[in-house]
Formats: structure tokens, sequence, C-alpha cells
């Protein structure tokens, strides 16, 4: 069982306290701005509730000469991109942040864009094991000036609830918890694992998952968590604990054993949060401790105990209460709020699409694991609102991001994957999610005087996703990206393209670079003549006609040197960012540079919902209790916005500056 | 032992009665001070001053000579032969009052540690409860004859306040059968355990006080009573070896550092022990 202490959650309390000005601010300043952002609601599908009264709260916010408007997103509307734009109120030229994914120009590895490990420093090696000394964590690859940074430097007092592409915390609001972008224990945005007892079952990795065997023999299955590397050993060795399932012969129950911690589990029940225990190196003698063990922490799902035995296994989140990975600041901060409100999801993104995409959750199984990480961000919401007096909070709630991608298709009748049998039960999840965000809003203005500014804003919208856009795929066919091996199956950009006869190339969701030379490694267009390329490729792509729909597949194509902003990061970006007209999408796999057979393809996938489409078709919403001084058009606006709200001037920050 | 239990543990409860809505560390340094007066009180009864300051003594005169004749390495070996020759007799001056602190403390100790070393459940928690029965067990109690393999005819009869949140697991095995429990108000329970027509009781404990709670109720046995007096043992012929369930363990705050009471009362009795043998005329 989990220990209990008995830390006094007073020190939050003390720090969302009214008055506590931090000294040697400049020149003060004074306010009370409360702003919720719900990703991914969308501004159509809310005004359309709105009408038929189903949102009454968000017509309160309103009704007192408050805003309700739709807010124009980023370029490309994706919410690492999108969160940073507003987080900084620049463009991803700014902030450098692009997509979910970059590349390294010289090698076009692809990388998470918002964070990355940093090498661990020196180390002393004696025998099998090493002492690393220093080094390691991540590094916070967003760029640019918070906007709560200049409101702290005016003395106002800032608390920062999981804001996307803000890992590790920017550290420079008086609190700070960590969103998407905050990685689990193995690194990854999340790997779920799942057993099964079923001889058949083939073990195997999926997108986001793994399938492992359960041995059972006589009641007692036995299967093994892996974790990260064993940072002590020279040689890499993944860190595992071993755990039971004791199944009854009569119920479907079973007894599940991790650790010193049991749970008896009926067939379709969700433990809370369990600690998982990697012995990182054996005590000496049995007792004495070398190095501190790895706990981690997982949600266990008994999915069936007959005819196999069937058990889900969370991301191995980090425990909020150890710190062992920076995910707030302060770093007790996050034990703090886990004090108040129980343990929580830590990794950025913890709704398990990736389980239902890899059909190992159903979508009710989904839908079951994705109202405990809701509710989770929910509860914890309440306590940070009745202890918020003063300055600005800024609270996230992704819950309705990711179920909208699983979900939203299922009020699609023509969308290629739906089926009434699998989707029509689930047509009103995303009104339930809608409601939910009503429910919230509510309970905020209950909660605050009137001279309190609440704004209610998102990043992007939604729209159901039916085609999909293989750019890699398009490059070939129009004879700019050349095969060494014209039929070879699944081929990448990494290893299969004859990059001396390839000209242009698609990494990310949204993203086209130009092989330029000089700056691929491989790159061999002439620098001057990119600019003609560019725009060639760019014509062709805007003249794109989908053959099954017959519509235009393409409605925008961004060149960024010319439509950004100029700023210093402009060079890690794409040279071209591709708006997909409503409805059409970039291919998953090609984000990563594969090259599909097809240009274009129905969209089959659970996912059956983005908003990595044209920017115009997916804005966010932007509500408010008040007018604002400053107008507010589109998510780069924003952030000034809210700091005019405290008088203050002078942002976005010149890039570059900070 | 299970009379001197029975007598301890009403006598603990009364003793920390007054202490139970006051954090850990208040009682743990009462008692540390207690601890260091008895141990000194024990040594004062039962060593022979004379022979300790001799012994210690001649441990110091060791440690000088080393420091004056450090250039020479015969000496050197000598007086370190010295000096562990008359630590053995300083200790063994030393035994009989610390056997006797052993037998003095271990059963005050053991009774403290479920006060101290656990806190109850909290209203809300959810615990496995189980029950373990003895190797052989098929030969002796009662079946259920229901279908699949053989299970003993075992119940829980679970007071208001408690509830079961899941059928039984049995664990041919592990020769146990096991229930997710419920604590649903705070309250000190007693649950039944039903094997045929005998009905053996567990207590369960759901509360935010510092009060005695068992994780275990075992089979009698002199090592069961020693160190699990927290409860009266199963009867000989129960059949059963354990019935448990499992409390959060509680660490003491001392000076920003949270840990186990019984390291704080080992540090704080030493210390007690040190400022007292000059008022209290004992010689260490």
């Amino acid at each position: 069982m989990k220990h209990r202490s008995k830390i006094p959650a007073a020190l939050l309390s003390i720090c969302l306290s009214a008055g506590l000005a931090v000294t040697g601010a400049a020149q003060a300043a004074e306010g009370r701005v409360i702003v919720l952002g719900f990703d991914g609601m969308d501004y159509t599908f809310a005004r359309e509730m709105m009408a038929a009264g189903e949102m009454p709260n968000f017509e309160r916010l309103i009704e007192g000469g408050g805003l309700g408007q739709p807010l124009g997103t980023s370029v490309p509307p994706l919410s690492p991109v999108a969160w940073s734009t507003f987080t900084t109120g620049m463009d991803p030229s700014g902030h450098g942040i692009f997509d979910f994914i970059h590349r390294d120009p010289e090698t076009l590895f692809p990388y998470l864009s918002t964070s990355a490990p940093e090498e661990p420093g020196r180390t002393i090696t004696i025998g099998k094991y090493q002492f690393v000394l220093g080094g390691g964590g991540y590094e916070l690859l967003r760029q640019g000036t918070p906007f709560w940074e200049v409101l702290e430097e005016r003395g106002v007092e800032t608390t920062v609830i999981r804001m996307p592409a803000n890992f590790p915390p920017s550290g420079s609001a008086s609190r700070e918890l960590s969103g998407m972008g905050t990685p689990d224990v193995l690194g990854s945005y999340g790997t779920f694992t799942f057993y099964s007892s079923d001889i058949f079952l083939e073990e195997r990795t999926l997108a986001g998952g793994e399938v492992k065997p359960l041995d059972l023999w006589t009641g007692v299955a036995e299967g093994t968590l892996t974790g990260p590397d064993n940072p002590m050993l020279v040689k890499r060795s993944k860190l595992t604990r071993d755990f039971t399932l004791y199944v009854d012969d009569r119920e479907d129950v079973a007894k599940l054993v991790v650790g010193d911690t049991e749970r008896v589990l009926r067939a379709g029940e969700w433990t809370e949060w369990i600690d998982v225990e990697f012995e990182v190196m054996p005590p000496v003698f049995g007792l004495v401790p070398l190095a501190p063990n790895l706990t981690a922490m997982a949600r266990f799902y008994l999915r069936q105990v007959r005819p196999e035995v069937e058990l889900y296994v969370s991301p191995l989140n980090f425990d909020p209460e150890r710190g062992d990975l920076p995910i707030s600041f302060p770093e007790e901060f996050a034990a703090e709020l886990a004090e108040i409100s129980g343990r929580f999801y830590t990794q950025g993104m913890p709704e398990d699409t990736q389980a239902l995409k890899g059909k190992i959750l159903t979508p009710g199984e989904f839908l079951q694991q994705a109202k405990i990480a809701g509710l989770e961000v929910e509860a914890q919401y309440l306590p940070v609102l009745e202890r918020y007096t003063d300055g600005l909070l800024f609270y996230y709630f992704g819950n309705m991001d990711l179920v909208s991608h699983m979900m939203w298709h299922s009020m699609d009748g023509e969308h290629p994957a739906f089926e009434e049998e699998r989707w029509g039960p689930y047509r009103g999840v995303v009104r339930e999610l809608y409601l939910t965000a009503d429910r919230i809003v509510g309970q905020t203005l209950d909660a605050i005087d009137d001279d309190a500014t609440l704004i209610v804003m998102s990043d992007h919208g939604f729209a159901s996703w039916r085609r999909t856009f293989s750019v890699n795929a398009w490059l070939r066919d129009n004879g700019y990206l050349t095969l060494k091996n014209p039929d070879k199956k699944n081929p990448s950009i990494l290893t299969d393209v004859d990059w001396s006869r390839t000209r242009a190339y698609g990494i990310g969701l949204n993203g086209l670079y130009i092989n330029e030379r000089g700056r691929e490694g491989k790159g061999i267009v002439d620098p001057a003549k990119k600019e003609a390329l560019v725009e060639e490729i760019r014509q062709k792509l805007l003249a794109e006609v989908d053959p099954k729909t017959g519509e235009r597949a393409i409605t925008k194509v961004y060149v960024t040197a010319r439509d950004f902003d100029p700023g210093p990061y402009l060079a890690i970006g794409p040279d071209m960012v591709i708006g997909y007209a409503k409805g059409t999408r970039g291919e998953s796999d090609s984000a990563l540079g594969e090259i599909n057979p097809d240009v274009y393809t129905d969209n089959v996938d659970d996912w059956g919902a983005d908003h990595g489409m044209d920017h115009e078709t997916v804005p966010g919403i932007f509500f408010s209790n008040r007018p604002l001084r400053r107008e507010v058009t589109k998510l780069k606006d924003l952030a000034a916005a809210i700091l005019g709200e405290f008088e203050v001037d002078g942002f976005p920050v010149a890039a570059g500056m900070n | 032992m299970s009379a001197i239990n029975a007598a301890l543990r009403p006598f603990f409860d009364l003793l920390l009665y007054p202490l139970r809505e006051a954090p850990a560390i208040v009682g743990v340094t009462l008692f540390s001070l207690l601890f260091g007066i008895v141990a000194l009180w024990l040594v004062k009864l039962t060593s022979n001053p004379a022979k300790v300051d001799a012994a210690k003594r001649k441990v110091a005169a060791g440690l000088l000579e080393i420091r004056l004749f450090n250039d020479n390495l015969r000496i050197i070996f000598r007086a370190v032969g010295s000096i562990l020759r008359h630590q053995a007799a300083y200790t063994g001056h030393l035994l009989v009052p610390l056997a006797l602190m052993i037998l003095v403390f271990l059963p005050m100790l053991a009774q403290l540690e479920f006060h101290w070393g656990r806190q109850g459940l909290a209203a809300g928690d959810s615990v496995v409860f189980k029950v373990v029965l003895e190797e052989g067990w098929e030969s002796r109690l009662p079946t259920d004859g229901g279908e699949g393999t053989p299970r003993p005819d075992l119940a829980l009869e679970v007071p208001d306040g408690l509830s079961l949140a899941s059928p039984p697991v049995w664990s041919p095995a592990e020769r146990e059968m096991a229930w997710q429990m419920q604590a649903d108000a705070e309250g000190a329970y007693e649950v039944g355990v039903r094997l045929g027509d005998t009905t053996h009781v567990k207590t369960v404990g759901v509360t935010d006080s510092i009060r005695r709670v068992s994780p275990e109720r075992l089979a009698a046995s002199f090592t069961n009573q020693l160190l699990y007096p927290a409860e009266p043992s199963l009867p000989r012929d129960s059949g059963i070896e354990k019935i448990g369930l499992t409390y959060p363990t509680r660490d003491v705050w001392f000076f920003g550092w949270h840990t186990h009471w019984i390291i704080v009362v080992l540090i704080l009795s030493i210390v007690f022990a040190l400022i007292l043998r000059g008022p209290m005329g004992v010689t260490i």
C-alpha cells in the first residue's frame, strides 16, 4: 500500500494566496485573470450546443457583455505549435515549434519537437556498474519568452498548470506543472503493455504499446513489466519487475500482486495507481542499498479472466510525490497537488489513444480510461481554484482533444471508419465533453468575484478526418523524390531514398522540406533556385484534386520564409506548411518519413478526427466574461491581451531576447 | 506470552490515549525519554561502575598510547590489542543491563509498533483482506462442495462501515482466500471469518488518529505472540495460518526527516541517556 504522509498542503495554500508580491519587481501590476484552456474545443460545435441551450454556463459567461468568438489558430494548427504560439505570442519562427516532429537536417532523423533528453554526465565504471555524475535530464526546446514571465517580472503571481510544450517547466512562473510533452518512465509519450495468456497471440511492439505473454499455470499467471534501461549497468539492459495474477476458478475475479501491493480485481475493473518498483542495483549483503530503486506507477485493467486472462497496464508514469522527473516548479509543487487530490497521470497525453488505435482497448474501454484521466485533471482543478485569489491562473484540460480525435467521427456516418455497431453507441460522447467543459466554466463563475476576468479558450477546433494524403508519395509521383529501389515495400526516407535525385521530402504532419545543398546532409538543390522550386511545388499542391471526392485536397500552402514572421528559429522549420482541406490530413506514417504506395487513401483508422488542416477551417474558441482591453482575433494576440488585463505592455518579447 | 500481551494491550492503549490526536513525534519523544531513564536505571542497578570506569580508562589509555608513540609500531600493536581487550571487557560489564533492556523493551517496542508504525485505514480506502490456511487444510477443514478446485467453506461477516468490493479469489497454491474490502466510514470494526461452524474475528481500524491497528492475526506460537502482539493469537486448532490486511506505514517527522519511529527512539534515547547520566549518577 502507498505510504501516506502527513505533509501539510499549507505550502500550496500559502503560495496561491493573495498578496505575495515578488520582491524586486520593477513595476508592480495588479489584476485577477483565470484562463481555462480546453484543447481542441471547436467553435462551431460549441455554438451549436449553445444555440440548443445545452451550455448554459457559456451563455452565462458572455451574457453580461462578454465575448464569444472564433479564435484563429496557428499554422499549422497542431497543439504543440498552437500552445507555443499562445505562450509566446509568436509564430513558430519565434518559438521554434513547427510540428510534433522535427528532423535533424544532417541525418534527416526525426525527433520530438518540444523537449529533448540531455546527455548524461561523466561516469565512473566499477566492474559491470557505472555511476553517472550529473547530467541527464531534459531540455525544453520551446523558445521565446512565455507571457507569465513578463507578469512575474511585474510582481504578479502566476500559476500555470499543464501548459503544453512546457516540459521541463520553464521555471519562470510562481508555480508550474508540465503537460503535453512530458514523457513516461520509458521516455516515450506513453507506452502501454497488454498481456494475454493466449498462446497464439504474438508478442509484438505496436505504435505506443507492446503485447506480451502471460504465463498461466493452474490459476497463477505471471508476467513481467519492462522499465527503462538500467542506468547503473554499463551493458544496456532493461529494468524489469515481475507480477502475478491469481485467478479464481469460479468467479471472474483475480488477485494482482506487484511487489508489496496486492489488489483483487473483477474482470472489467481498473485499479488505482499502483507502485511499480524497479531494483536498479541489488543491496550489498541484501541490506545496504547503494542506489535508490526507480519507482514508477501504473494503472492495471483486468480485461477478462476467461477464456484467456487479459490484462492492460497503462504507461509507467513518474510518481508526482517522488519528484524523480522535474515536472513542476517548484519541484515539490507536483507532490503538493498529489497530496490534495491524489496521484495523477504525469505523462503529458494520458488518454491512451494508441491502445484504441491498436485495437487493444475497445472504444468503451478507451472511454473508461480517458474518463479516469479526465477526472484526475478535473479533481485537481477545484482545489487549485479554491486556493486562487490573485494574479494569473492558467489551467489546461486536454481530455476534450484526445477523446475527440477518437470519437468525433462517431457523429459522421459518412466517415470511412464508421460502423454503426462499433461507433453508433458513442455518438453523444463529444457532446458530453462539451457539457463537462460547461460545468467547469459554471464552477469557475460561481467561485470568482465580479472583478476577475475569466477567459475560456482553445488552441484549435476539430473536423472529421476522412481522407489521407501522403506527401512523400505525392513527391515521388511528381518526380521530386526518387527511391533507390522503386519496388521496395514500405520504403522510408531514412533508408530508401536516392538523395542525389531527390529535391523535396516530407517530415511531420504538415511539413515539406527542400533538400537544400549546404543545409541537408545530402542536399542537392541550389539555394539560389530554392524559391522557384518552392513556388512550383506550392502551385502543384494547390491544384491537387482528390480523385475520390473531386474536391481540392489542399487549400493552403504556406511558405515559411515568406508567410511567417521573421524569427531566429525559421531555419529549423520546414520550407512549406501544407494546409489540407477540411476532412483531409497528412498520413500518419508519412509524418515519420514513410513513403506510402498511394497518395490518397481513406482514413479507416480509429483516430478518425483531426485538426491538422487548413488553419482557417478549424478555429478555436475565445470566450470571456468581459471585453478585454486589447482586441483578440487569433491565438497569437491572446497572451498580449491577457497582459493587457494587468496593464502590462511590451509583449511579445522580441525573439532571441530571452 | 499471551497473558502478558493481553495485559499490555489495554495498558498501552490507555497510556497512549491522551496522545492519539498529537503528531507521533510527541509520543515518540516522551517514550524516548522514558527509555533513556529506564536504561540508565538498569545500568545503575546491575552494573559495577568501578569496573566500567576502569575499562573505559584503559581504552582511553590505549588511544593515548597510540597518539604518543605513533612512530613505534610495536607499541601501537600492543595498544590496539589493549583497546580491543578492554573494549570487550567494557561491553561485558554492560551485558547484564543490556540483556535486561532487551527483556523490558522488546515487548514494549512490539506494542508501540502497532500504534506508531502503521496508521489506520482512511474512509474510502480499499484493501485486500485475506485468510491464509495452514498446510494440509483439506483434511481438517470443511469444503464448500462447489465446482472446481476444492475450497474451504469460508465466508466473511462484514459489519456496517466496511463493505466487500469483490467476490473472493481462492488461490490453492497460496492456500489463500482474498477479498477487496472497502472502508466506508471511520470506526473500530470486527470482521467475522466464518470457517464451517466456527467464526474467528479480525479487527479492522478505520481512523486518522493514532490507535493500535493490527495488520495480521496469526496462529498461536511464541514468536508470533512476541512480534505480533496487537491481537490475540488464533486458536491452535483453527486451521488458519493468518488473517490479515495491509495498513499504510507511518513515518515520523524528525527535524524535516521522515523515518521509522524506532530510529527516532534509538537516537533520542541515546541523547537523553547521555544528558541524564550525570544527574542520575550513572557511569556508562
